[in-house]
């Protein structure tokens, strides 16, 4: 049943890409979040779904549909020496196995990250691209909210399609982090959204899917959670233009929470202040100390998954010395400075920097235009969401997951189709080829 | 029984995202934008969302 839903699906998204070549790329992005492969029992495993797919996006734009590039912009630049950077510093990696391991996934993500504002150029094919994001990363989240209202949860439990060992997506802290990204993304898709036309089902799901992405939070029982939870609330009440009724609703909800929650979960969130105490996050305290002085001895750092060659030593309460190998970073700032050095760390940071930028670019070119009101509002939902996935980078290492890298390419999609909307060559153009938006003229969109 | 219907959701979602792309999308080559009318019809509002 799975595999034939599955199936159908996946040749739904390669018969109609033949019809519409941004449909290819859609079907990329959604096997990179939903990963179909590992879901299906036998008929799809041996499939090579994203590689179908991702041939079929660039091939299908060179021969059928290379109208209206982007501009290219310093972020575009950015994320290409970055790709070039990571390949030349996995060539010197002092684990080159695990490393060029590490650089496929990587290095497939930058690219796709370059070719989606090549592909997703209007209004309705951005919010497909974020639609099918949203969709795809669903059956991941979802049981987690439900299984969280029914068993209340639980640290280290595995409520997803997949368990936590097989996919990063599975994993909690990751989880955490991901739902709560999502929970602005889906209050812009109940505002704007044109694909999903039916207001009160729509205003019902996406309330319905905040609502179990909030508990799917909780009920991981990661401290990430919390992060998360704390960056989306302040970004909002910066928004908020009631702030007062958003701080005691905040406090109300807060509360209902904390008494809602067994003593454990309380007992597990509190950990977040014993960090000298409590093991994991000692152990990821001493691994950045080393990453530090592993940066000093290798300044053009030691390629992807350098963290296999530390030993980090915890001192046990009777004086004995406990040696651990091969910790991993747990944060995405020092496993860009210990895989690819100060040179890679300076890279990222400047394209995450660069990123939000442009999203508040976009947010200030759209001020004042009631065409363009979802392009800014969907650079407010993308920003706070980059800001919540680069907070819970502190403690998950998601320097290359497509979440991240897709919300840095919608940052560019929007940027170009704004800049296409407002250039005065674009005015000119007639309506079939003109990427541009005006709603109010034509009655399908309204 | 939770994530198969999590799942099937997901993947309704997507083909009606998938569907509803190609009748909207503006910049596909067969796409004809409905003729404008010049003013909207007696007695009714223009709403915009």
């Amino acid at each position: 049943m799975t595999d034939l839903a599955l199936l159908c699906c996946f040749v739904m998204f390669v018969s109609l890409g033949f019809i519409a070549p941004f449909i290819w790329s859609l079907g990329y992005i959604w096997v990179d979040a939903l990963l179909p492969q590992m879901l299906s029992y036998g008929l799809l495993n041996a499939v090579p779904m994203a590689l179908i797919m991702g041939a079929g996006s660039v091939l299908s734009y060179l021969l059928l549909d290379r109208r209206l590039p982007p501009k290219i912009t310093g972020l575009h630049i950015m994320v290409g020496v970055l790709a070039v950077w990571i390949t030349l510093t996995t060539t010197w990696a002092v684990s080159p196995a695990a490393a060029w391991l590490k650089w496929d996934p990587s290095i497939k993500t930058l690219a796709f990250t370059l070719f989606l504002p090549f592909i997703f150029r209007s209004r309705v094919q951005i919010e497909a691209f974020v639609l099918t994001l949203v969709l795809a990363s669903a059956p991941h989240l979802l049981p987690w909210g439900v299984k969280t209202f029914l068993t209340g949860g639980g640290y280290g439990m595995s409520l997803g399609l997949l368990p936590s060992m097989v996919a990063w997506i599975a994993e909690s802290s990751a989880i955490a982090a991901i739902a709560v990204m999502f929970i602005p993304i889906l209050a812009w898709v109940r505002q704007h959204s044109l694909l999903l036309p039916w207001r009160r089902l729509r205003t019902l799901a996406t309330f319905g899917m905040s609502m179990l992405y909030l508990v799917a939070t909780i009920g991981t029982f990661a401290r990430t959670g919390l992060i998360s939870l704390a960056i989306l609330a302040f970004g909002m009440l910066l928004r908020s233009k009631r702030k007062i009724t958003f701080i005691l609703t905040a406090i109300v909800m807060g509360a209902v929470v904390f008494t809602a929650t067994s003593d454990k979960w309380t007992a597990r969130i509190s950990t977040i202040a014993d960090y000298q105490t409590e093991s994991s996050a000692e152990t990821r305290i001493l691994v950045w100390k080393w990453t530090w002085d592993f940066a000093k001895s290798h300044p053009f750092g030691g390629g992807f998954n350098s963290f296999f060659i530390n030993v980090i030593h915890h001192t046990m309460p009777d004086g004995s010395d406990r040696p651990e190998y091969g910790r991993a970073f747990h944060n995405i700032y020092f496993s860009s400075l210990g895989e690819h050095g100060y040179p890679g760390l300076a890279l990222y940071l400047a394209i995450l920097a660069t990123s939000l930028l442009t999203m508040q670019k976009v947010i200030r070119q759209c001020r004042g235009r009631p065409d363009l009101e979802w392009a800014g509002d969907l650079a407010r939902a993308g920003q706070l969401g980059l800001l919540i996935m680069m907070g819970c980078g502190n403690f998950i290492d998601m320097s290359y997951s497509f979440v991240l890298w897709d919300l840095i390419a919608l940052s560019m999609c929007l940027r170009a189709h704004v800049y296409r909307v407002l250039s005065p060559a674009a005015a000119a153009l007639p309506l079939p080829t003109r990427f541009g938006a005006r709603p109010v003229a034509i009655p399908q969109f309204r | 029984m939770i994530n198969t219907l999590s799942l099937l959701l997901g993947l309704a979602g997507a083909i009606v995202v998938c569907i509803r792309a190609l009748m909207l999308d503006r910049t596909l080559p067969w796409f004809k934008p409905a003729p404008m009318q010049a003013k909207p019809p007696a007695g009714r509002r223009m709403v915009r969302r």
